[in-house]
């Protein structure tokens, strides 16, 4: 069965329309790559599935193992196995990251019929998941991300979705203002946490994030639509001929 | 909050940690013995506010 299946996806904000009929459908333990230049609706896509209530479904249906989720609150979702990397992670001032990953690991593991982890599984867990992903062990003492770098704020999300073990992780943009050992080692750390029992859609607007996460897949979007899917080797033909071939093609076709 | 519901919190959950947060900032600034009551009587405040 699909992990993820969207059915022709329209979505507005503020009466305009962002996605005009968005098909995608994504198996479990796959990586699917969405790029697309900027305003074309990936980040809207990728907030839609998350459950940010700024964001009107106008039509269309998204299926999560066979369930809609569009009446789902955010955290229902969340308890559900889906997980989004944030392209501006949010700082919490006064909250420990100790604290923030008791409250959310806890109402995950609750909701998937698992015990609560006590104090001393918790810290383990987060020893041994930061160090999995290359995270500085000292920055989880800290209240979550206040006063992190950019790419260790992303190597944070990195952090909670290693530490929560979603079924679907959406990563919007995580490569956005990385130099190239940030980007590298986001994405080791994405790596170690491809499963067979885990699917991943991949929000980048440049290729040389897909050097290092190798997708199974590649969708193009424009204009709120995808207009184009192929393997990988379509990441690198957008890198060669820009956006701008995929435009015109598409305009054709239509 | 947006950031919090993403990560399973509830919106009360959130809300007590994001402002238990915010409050122990301001808290870390006052002499010990207002800390602790203040902190006991924010969470007796917070507990059933929302919803």
């Amino acid at each position: 069965m699909a992990l993820l299946e969207i059915n022709d996806l329209h979505v507005s904000v503020e009466d305009s329309e962002i996605l005009r009929g968005v098909d995608l459908t994504i198996d479990t333990g796959q990586t699917h790559a969405i790029m697309g230049p900027n305003g074309s609706g990936k980040s809207t896509l990728a907030k839609v599935l998350a459950g940010r209530e700024e964001y009107e479904v106008d039509r269309g249906s998204v299926l999560f193992e066979g369930e809609d989720i569009l009446g789902d609150e955010p955290d229902e979702r969340a308890e559900k196995g889906i997980f989004l990397a944030f392209q501006y992670p949010v700082e919490l001032p006064g909250v420990s990251m100790n604290n923030f990953l008791k409250e959310s690991v806890n109402k995950v593991r609750e909701a998937r019929g698992e015990e609560p982890l006590g104090a001393a599984d918790l810290l383990q867990q987060i020893r041994e998941k930061a160090e999995l992903v290359g995270l500085n062990a000292d920055l989880t003492k800290r209240s979550v991300n206040e006063g992190f770098s950019g790419g260790e704020k992303k190597r944070n999300e990195i952090f909670q979705l290693a530490m929560l073990e979603p079924k679907l992780a959406i990563m919007d943009e995580t490569d956005s203002g990385l130099d190239i050992d940030a980007l590298r080692a986001v994405a080791d750390g994405v790596n170690k946490l491809r499963t067979d029992d885990r699917g991943f859609m991949v929000i980048t607007h440049y290729q040389r994030l897909l050097n290092y996460i190798v997708p199974d897949r590649v969708h193009v979007m424009i204009d709120g639509r995808i207009v184009r899917s192929g393997g990988k080797e379509l990441a690198v033909e957008l890198e060669d001929k820009g956006y701008e071939w995929v435009r015109e093609d598409a305009a054709v076709a239509a | 909050m947006f950031y919090c519901f993403q990560r399973g919190l509830g919106e009360e959950e959130a809300l007590k940690l994001i402002v238990n947060g915010f409050c122990k900032e301001i808290l870390a600034e006052l002499p010990m013995e207002f800390a602790v009551e203040a902190k006991e009587l924010l969470a007796i405040e917070l507990e059933g506010s929302v919803g």
